[in-house]
């Protein structure tokens, strides 16, 4: 494979990851072991430790919030939840994404018909 | 009590893998440091708690499941860069606000966000001027919506070393209003007050004829303006039921 190729696909797969984030955000708040394992069984994460830095960068940039609240099992968990600024940035994601992804789909169907 | 207890072994292979962990994230500042190996450590525990490892080859499945220190380090030590600079003729359109740091000068790599909250001058250009005023900065514009009346209301700035620097302009939001129970013409003129558009899907029901009983996206949500709102609105129903 061409060398800087897979690190393109990389680059691509992280940033779709921040707005999938976000995404499982939608509807509610939710914790952070909670959106480790659907992101993992989506197969979007391999190392699910790597998942952390990802949402401290959303908590900085100001697209998520946190509180923490008590659990029947276990210590205290870190609830994650959308704010109006991440809530802005995941509509336009999608929306961007849906025409996108739609562009490049003609494109890569197409094939070489010419 | 088949087997042997290796709880204190695997305790012990945490304790290691999470010092590892610590180690690699030398250059995170204090405060992120710890957080992030309390949260790796919350993790860990919750794993164990949802499926105890039954022997240490089976720990050690799950720690490579949780990520190599490097490699979670990698991601936590690439947002550690400043963000890059914003051009001085950016900063000028608004003093940034108190809860915001200043723009600083250093020109360091990295793939880091600064998301510029509330920079109020341009937050309510019209968005026409606030691509003019961006791009006369030197910064070019990756996206802009079309969403009437084309406020920008929020930019965010994305300036990795790899990638040209370009800006995000978020669409005018609305809020949708909340349709249920209302006639569909009073909620067709409640969507249209709001910017939005509405559609209407007919359904045969028991509820009362006409009148809205649910609506997509739900009332309260945040959606570029002229978005369609979809209203379901039970027909008269024929059968008798």
């Amino acid at each position: 494979m061409v060398p800087g190729r897979t690190s393109q696909l990389a680059q691509m797969r992280k940033g779709a990851l921040e707005y999938c984030v976000l995404a499982l955000l939608r509807d509610g708040e939710r914790y952070g072991f909670e959106l480790v394992r659907e992101l993992s069984a989506a197969e979007l994460v391999t190392s699910e430790g790597t998942i952390y830095p990802l949402l401290a960068r959303l908590r900085q940039d100001g697209a998520v919030e946190t509180s923490w609240k008590e659990s029947s099992q276990g210590p205290p968990r870190r609830y994650y939840k959308l704010t109006t600024e991440g809530k802005a940035a995941l509509e336009f994601f999608s929306a961007e994404w849906q025409r996108f992804s739609a562009a490049v789909n003609g494109i890569l169907n197409a094939g070489g018909g010419r | 009590m088949s087997g042997v207890d290796f709880g204190g072994d695997m305790d012990e292979m945490v304790n290691r893998y999470l010092s590892e962990l610590n180690a690699a994230l030398g250059r995170l500042a204090p405060p992120r440091r710890d957080q992030l190996v309390g949260e790796i450590r919350d993790h860990i525990g919750h794993m164990r708690l949802e499926r105890p490892p039954v022997d240490l080859s089976d720990m050690e499945a799950l720690l490579n499941r949780v990520g190599l220190p490097e490699d979670i380090a990698a991601v936590a030590l690439e947002d550690m860069e400043e963000p890059p600079a914003l051009p001085v003729s950016v900063a000028q359109f608004g003093p940034p606000p108190a809860s915001s740091p200043a723009p600083r000068r250093a020109s360091l790599p990295g793939r880091a966000w600064h998301a510029m909250r509330a920079r109020p001058a341009l937050a309510w250009m019209g968005a026409a001027l606030g691509v003019m005023a961006l791009t006369i900065a030197g910064l070019s514009v990756w996206a802009v919506s079309e969403g009437p009346p084309g406020f920008v209301v929020n930019s965010i700035v994305r300036a990795p070393a790899d990638v040209m620097p370009h800006v995000l302009v978020v669409p005018n939001l609305v809020t949708v209003p909340n349709d249920q129970g209302l006639s569909a013409a009073d909620a067709a003129a409640a969507d249209a007050k709001a910017g939005l558009r509405t559609a209407f899907v007919d359904v045969v029901s028991n509820a009362p004829a006409g009148t809205v009983v649910s609506q997509s996206p739900a009332a309260g949500s945040l959606v570029p303006g002229t978005s369609t709102v979809v209203l379901t609105v039970p027909q008269a129903s024929t059968s008798t039921s």
